[in-house]
């Protein structure tokens, strides 16, 4: 891992981080609902409560020094490929919002019948998890783009 | 030099290898400080995975203190 990660520059490590970031929150997020609703408690004292987000904290502050770390004092932050590759991110990222959130939309009608009914506070987590998938698609267009880091390239 | 990316078959062969280590042994770090690159790029653009800019190429080539056709070569 330490080889490639000297492999990778600014803006792979920045993607990479925040698809961790993301993927952390992710497994924290079902980590709190299954405490919840599976084993129906809720996590005692101050360690229970406060613990997995002083975790993801920690782990999201590391990984963006470790991203935001100079390889070289005149290391430059993005260049004209860089700068091509987050372009081409960016088309990824509408078109997968094009597809993504009408997508999602559906879903409940096809879960619940014509006639079904959700609650008005699931609207918002919707479209917030339709967000997630379509910034992960953005990250991994980036991280394919640059070929993993550049792994072949040396 | 269009400046591509990644999966395309690039008709661009460089020197840049020979030419660095021709060069002092120039590393591809080196190299992208002075091209005003990162050293990604440097990788890619050695390996035939990225077409650079004209911009680049020259900039490239003025670091080697040759000619962009020295460096660059269009294989048809």
């Amino acid at each position: 891992m330490a080889g490639e990660a000297k492999k990778m520059n600014r803006a792979q490590k920045t993607v990479l981080c925040n698809l961790v970031i993301v993927l952390l929150t992710l497994a924290m997020l079902a980590y709190v609902l299954f405490q919840f609703f599976v084993l129906k408690k809720i996590p005692e004292g101050l360690a229970g409560r406060f613990l997995p987000p002083v975790v993801l904290i920690l782990l999201g502050g590391s990984l963006l020094v470790w991203a935001l770390k100079r390889q070289s004092p005149r290391e430059v932050e993005t260049d004209e490929r860089d700068k091509l590759i987050a372009n081409r991110a960016a088309t990824t990222f509408l078109i997968s919002a094009w597809i993504v959130f009408p997508a999602i939309s559906v879903i409940p009608r096809f879960i619940l019948g014509d006639n079904g009914c959700i609650t008005a506070w699931l609207l918002p987590l919707i479209n917030v998890g339709a967000l997630i998938i379509i910034m992960m698609v953005y990250s991994i267009a980036i991280l394919i783009q640059y070929g993993w880091g550049d792994r072949n390239g040396k | 030099m269009a400046g591509g990316t990644g999966m395309e078959n690039n008709q661009l062969k460089n020197q840049i290898r020979r030419l660095r280590f021709e060069n002092g042994e120039m590393t591809q770090q080196q190299l992208a400080d002075k091209a005003g690159v990162t050293r990604q790029t440097i990788i890619a653009i050695e390996a035939g995975k990225y077409s650079p800019s004209l911009t680049l190429a020259f900039r490239i080539a003025r670091t080697f203190g040759v000619r962009v056709e020295d460096v660059f070569e269009y294989v048809g």
